[in-house]
């Protein structure tokens, strides 16, 4: 009844032209409106543009008025002395506002758009970090989190297939491990780690020990994109803009979560996606998906596709993640599990290192000529879900 | 320290009720859809019309999780997080109570328990179907 399917889809005509990433860590004591700064100047530079070529800028967090986290009236277009033609407000960063910017810039509105966000002075000691546990009075009394609600997600999952858990935890080590070798992450310098190692860390919540969870860290993140005329002037590669799709159930962690509504939430997106285009599952070269924890990765998999409901940890795991012959190159940079989590625009550093491989930049852990690759961000436990796909010629 | 609920016009007669031990739910006057949480119109067939209807407070457990790491360092742990499944068709949020972490399975029955008190307010949990002591 809902569905409408074989619409032709119109062909995104954007790409990314700049990134940058700020040094990630747990807890950075630095103003986050100067840290967003850094990204946004950052990408402007890889971009080989001047701040003046930005028409639209996507900056919720904080932004676009800026007040969120800064006091004052401070807001992009007045920091950086640009006139704007767009101001979007997607939420969250990520794939959201990539899709925004796209259609803004293919159906005209602006040229070039800056998308910018990230956080820093946000630790409370001994309580997880703020906005991972919102607040809502059917939650609030039960000692609800971002954390437990996927949890409740996963633990059916495990209950109706009796899957592996260990091979949770060689997800998560893998995937980990690729974080303590990138220079910049949050964790780098750690590991290796065993699927061992990662259940004999603390159990957070069942089924979730705490690496096999992501991180709540400090750090900021910026691309560029731009219209493919002016793409083909700029010193790097063009990254196009292939396709994307978004699903949304209900609002995120107030009604729990289902299993049985939310187990293969991203597969329509996919279909979609992939058809938006132009190319199968098969094509895909490299996955930065999101990794609210280690089990989420896997249920991506059986929804996009490449494995039945209930085999994601053995098909990941029979293949092995890591960007030897063969392998899954999976959160290549480590991931929000030992890269960084910056929150609202943790899914904006999906994007980036997918720019980065498909580029050709991913220093510890290029996959050979990846030609494409997909991002995502939220997930099940979010009940709501969106991905992107990038390419290059 | 759990959070004491923040009720609003829509939400308050739910509050109320759960102060005398009753457990309600929205009900659609017009399709009898079950719902929750409280939403202004029924969500299958859109009718603003409803009424607060007392449930059986009986039902099973979807999904559960044991919590060891809370979010605040106020709560004890561990304690269950659940999905439960009331027999009238609505999911409610909550935890199981008054058994051990492992023994609250999926599948499981459980009832209505009355015992949280946070401020002014009373939190219904689940506790075991079987279990004694439910008021």
């Amino acid at each position: 009844m809902r569905k409408q399917v074989a619409r032709k889809l119109a062909q995104p005509a954007a790409a990314i032209v700049g990134v940058y990433t700020t040094p990630q860590a747990l807890s950075i004591d630095r103003d986050p409106l100067s840290l967003c700064l850094e990204a946004a100047m950052g990408a402007l530079k890889d971009a080989g543009m001047d701040k003046s070529e930005i028409d639209g800028i996507s900056a919720r967090w904080p932004g676009p008025g800026g007040t969120a986290m800064h006091p004052g009236s401070s807001d992009w277009s007045t920091m950086l002395g640009v006139p704007l033609r767009w101001v979007g407000d997607s939420y969250p960063a990520g794939v959201p506002t990539l899709m925004d910017a796209t259609a803004a810039i293919t159906l005209g509105h602006c040229n070039t758009v800056l998308v910018v966000g990230g956080q820093a002075r946000t630790r409370v000691p001994g309580s997880v970090i703020a906005y991972t546990r919102p607040d809502n009075e059917f939650t609030g009394s039960y000692g609800s989190y971002t954390s437990a609600q996927f949890a409740l997600v996963a633990a059916r999952y495990f209950h109706k297939f009796n899957a592996d858990k260990r091979k949770m935890a060689q997800i998560a080590a893998s995937v980990r491990n690729m974080g303590g070798i990138r220079p910049g992450a949050t964790f780098f310098g750690r590991g290796p780690f065993t699927a061992e190692d990662v259940m004999k860390s603390p159990m957070v919540v069942e089924p979730f020990h705490l690496m096999e969870l992501c991180l709540a860290s400090e750090g900021a993140a910026a691309f560029i994109v731009t219209n493919l005329e002016r793409a083909r002037d700029c010193p790097k590669k063009p990254i196009r803009v292939l396709g994307g799709g978004m699903e949304y159930i209900r609002q995120q962690y107030v009604d729990p979560p289902i299993y049985e509504e939310v187990f293969d939430i991203g597969a329509d997106a996919f279909q979609r996606a992939t058809s938006m285009a132009g190319i199968t599952r098969d094509d895909l070269d490299v996955f930065q998906l999101y990794d609210a924890n280690a089990w989420e990765i896997a249920r991506q998999f059986e929804a996009f596709g490449f494995c039945k409901e209930g085999e994601g940890l053995d098909y990941i795991t029979q293949r092995g993640v890591g960007v030897a012959p063969g392998q899954l190159p999976i959160n290549t940079d480590g991931g929000l599990m030992s890269f960084s989590h910056i929150g609202w625009s943790g899914p904006t550093l999906k994007c980036i290192e997918t720019v980065r491989q498909l580029r050709g930049e991913a220093l510890s852990s290029q996959a050979k000529d990846a030609k494409y690759g997909i991002f995502s961000g939220a997930g099940s436990g979010a009940q709501y879900f969106n991905l992107a796909i990038l390419g290059r010629d | 320290m759990l959070a004491e609920p923040t009720p609003t016009w829509l939400t308050q007669p739910y509050w109320d009720a759960t102060a005398k031990h009753i457990l309600v739910r929205p009900k659609c006057s017009s399709c009898g859809t079950s719902f929750f949480s409280p939403q202004i119109a029924c969500p299958k067939c859109t009718s603003e019309k409803w009424t607060w209807e007392q449930s059986s407070g009986r039902g099973e457990i979807l999904s559960a999780a044991t919590v060891y790491k809370p979010p605040h360092p106020g709560i004890a742990v561990p304690y269950v997080f659940s999905a439960v499944r009331m027999d009238e068709g609505w999911n409610i949020l909550t935890n199981i109570v008054n058994c051990k972490p492992e023994e609250a399975k999926i599948g499981m029955r459980v009832k209505v328990n009355w015992d949280r008190k946070i401020g002014n307010f009373v939190i219904p949990c689940f506790e075991p179907e079987q279990a004694g002591g439910s008021k």
